[in-house]
């Protein structure tokens, strides 16, 4: 795809990062021991369904998990050589918006209604880089014209209010952009657009990166998203990574039955007509409940009692860059029952 | 639909669109305009008062005591023989004066706490809270009353009490609006963006609370009026001989009424248009700012 340097050391590096809330019903594992890194100019998409502890571990990373409830429990995350976790709010604040950005899930709301785009786009740049009125200004129209707004110039003056979602996504793109972020996480950035514009918005991603560099965590629960952009993807289950591979292998050889069902769970062109879609059965775990077995069993099609409900099922390389969470080899024709459990360990 | 409202705003200028917009204004809301022109008659008589004023409002004249309405005074005089008239002009001076900077100083202290407490919440929010509520518990009148009696009576004493005893209900408008937009995304975005929670708070949130803000303040107004009239009545206002409609009407209540009910009609009625001037305008304010109405 595009150039991804893989001799350089990555440019996040999160390290069995764990973070809980503390609610009435105990204490909930939001998310647990996740490990993942970036590299420069790459794209990982980050799926899973809802709860299953994506947003929360960005949140974790741009060290917004509100607290209480939530506390980070372990872990590290690694910015550039840095400890992010153990960043002083006020250095915490100079990298947030500046070097490693977020962008919000709704367009519609996340723009200030009373502020112009302009102000809203300036105030980060004036903000983070000391840039003065004029070349705020400058950069602001610049980075417009980036997203792909139209005559960018006459849009400062304008409130959220007076353009479309795609736009505001746009503009949120754009903010996010404003200081040249090394890491860009776009949490279900697409998911509240129209298709055609979620193309477009996906598009835009793709151009950014090619142009700028920059690294990019995509937050998604559509698989569809992920194949058009990501390069790697690591898929989320109760708080946990279940799989984590390039996205060509893990389209086309997925190992953890979670993802197979998620990929199932797609509709496609190619198949025939009056083809039903498979969808997962049964709802997302509990994460207050969750015990020493996997979570994803009582959902399993390969559910193996007195396997499955012991143990959690470690994330263990299962081909090259790709590491899955299943005990077994799902997709080899063996019974499961002939295997032993505990192959292979964490690497 | 953006291209449309592009040309909109370059081809008017800003001065039209204020133009345009004060007369959608005083066709959705008749009432409101009126109060509005009631306002402006009034501001204009304060601002103008020395011009305006036929006659000197301190000029005692022995040869027309109590004279009534007449072409040379308009609305009669009073026992000492002073122009009510001149008299009313510089009362408004006083009342609109009094009633405008105890709520401009109030509801801004108010503000202030309200914002504060509202983003910061914890121990800093129930203090403030705390005292708020205390606050509160003092009938408006009775509180401003004791302040002013142990501070002394002088218009700035006025403006102080009164101001004090408006904070505590902007404090709370303020925070009931802080506590819903805190919890907006926008909010967590610029949180996301490395932004202070001073810069939050004051570019992100304040100007979102501005509509019930200005709600409250201007229906605000219309009681400090009043209250001011009733310190005066009672004595404890603005000093004589400066011209204050309560005082007017108190001086003459016990003993002219009924030989010179002009002395009592003329400030009644000037404190009654003014109060119903903010009042209207203050409720065509809620309709118009109010969120619901105004999106999209």
């Amino acid at each position: 795809m595009n150039a991804i340097d893989k001799a350089q050391p990555p440019i996040l590096d999160v390290r069995d990062l764990e973070v809980h809330f503390r609610t009435r019903e105990g204490l909930v594992r939001a998310v647990n021991r996740v490990s993942f890194s970036l590299r420069r100019g790459e794209t990982l998409g980050l799926v899973g369904e809802s709860g299953s502890g994506k947003s929360v571990t960005s949140l974790a990373l741009m060290g917004l998990v509100p607290n209480p409830p939530g506390v980070i429990a372990g872990g590290s995350v690694m910015f550039d050589g840095v400890d992010l976790l153990k960043l002083p709010k006020k250095r915490m604040r100079n990298i947030r918006g500046n070097r490693m950005a977020m962008i919000f899930q709704d367009p519609m709301t996340s723009l200030n209604p009373t502020l112009t785009i302009g102000r809203q786009l300036t105030e980060v740049v004036r903000h983070h880089k000391g840039l003065n009125r004029h070349a705020a200004q400058e950069r602001a129209i610049e980075l417009l014209d980036l997203v792909g707004i139209p005559s960018p110039a006459r849009r400062l003056g304008d409130y959220p209010h007076h353009l479309s979602g795609g736009m505001r996504q746009r503009v949120m793109i754009a903010i996010g952009l404003a200081c040249d972020p090394e890491v860009l996480i776009a949490d279900e950035s697409t998911t509240a657009l129209d298709v055609t514009i979620q193309a477009d918005i996906l598009g835009l991603f793709a151009s950014i990166r090619e142009r700028l560099g920059t690294a990019l965590i995509l937050i998604t629960h559509d698989m569809g998203v992920v194949a058009g952009v990501a390069d790697r993807v690591a898929v989320m289950y109760g708080g946990r990574i279940v799989e984590q591979a390039p996205v060509h292998e893990l389209f086309a050889r997925p190992r953890m039955p979670y993802t197979m069902g998620l990929l199932r769970s797609i509709p496609r062109l190619d198949e025939a007509e009056g083809h039903r879609l498979t969808p997962i059965r049964g709802t997302p775990p509990n994460l207050a409940r969750l015990g020493e077995a996997c979570a994803f069993a009582p959902r399993c099609d390969f559910f193996a009692a007195g396997v499955c409900d012991r143990v959690v099922p470690p994330l263990r390389p299962v081909a090259p860059e790709h590491r899955a969470a299943c005990l077994f080899d799902v997709t080899l024709d063996t019974t499961v029952g002939a295997m032993r459990p505990a192959e292979g360990g964490a690497p | 639909m953006t291209d449309a409202t592009a040309s909109h705003s370059d081809a008017e200028s800003r001065l039209t669109r204020t133009v345009r917009a004060i007369f959608t204004f005083a066709l959705r809301k008749p009432l409101g305009a009126a109060g509005l022109v009631i306002i402006a008659i009034f501001g204009v008589l304060a601002i103008g008062a020395p011009w305006l004023a036929p006659l000197d409002p301190f000029q005692i004249n022995p040869g027309a005591l109590l004279a009534p309405p007449s072409p040379q005074y308009w609305l009669g005089t009073d026992e000492f023989g002073r122009d009510i008239m001149s008299r009313i002009i510089w009362g408004a001076r006083v009342s609109m004066f009094v009633g405008l900077m105890a709520v401009a100083i109030g509801s801004t202290l108010g503000a202030v706490l309200g914002l504060v407490g509202g983003y910061l919440g914890g121990v800093v929010d129930d203090i403030i809270q705390r005292i708020v509520e205390v606050l509160l518990a003092f009938p408006m009148l009775v509180l401003a009353l004791a302040m002013v009696a142990a501070l002394g009576s002088s218009t700035w004493n006025v403006i102080m009490a009164l101001a004090v005893v408006l904070a505590p209900n902007a404090a709370r408008v303020v925070r009931s609006s802080v506590l819903t937009i805190r919890e907006r995304p926008f909010v967590e975005a610029a949180r996301n963006m490395g932004l202070s929670d001073r810069r939050i708070l004051f570019r992100h949130i304040l100007p979102n609370c501005v509509a019930p803000f200005i709600i409250t303040a201007t229906a605000g107004i219309g009681t400090t009026i009043l209250s001011e009239a009733s310190l005066s009545f009672l004595g404890l206002g603005t000093p004589p001989p400066t011209p204050s409609w309560g005082a007017m009407l108190s001086n003459n209540m016990h003993s002219y009424m009924v030989e010179a009910p002009w002395m009592a009609l003329a400030p009644g009625i000037a404190l009654t248009l003014v109060v119903f001037g903010f009042n209207f305008l203050g409720d065509a304010l809620r309709d118009v700012l109010d969120p619901k109405l105004r999106a999209g």
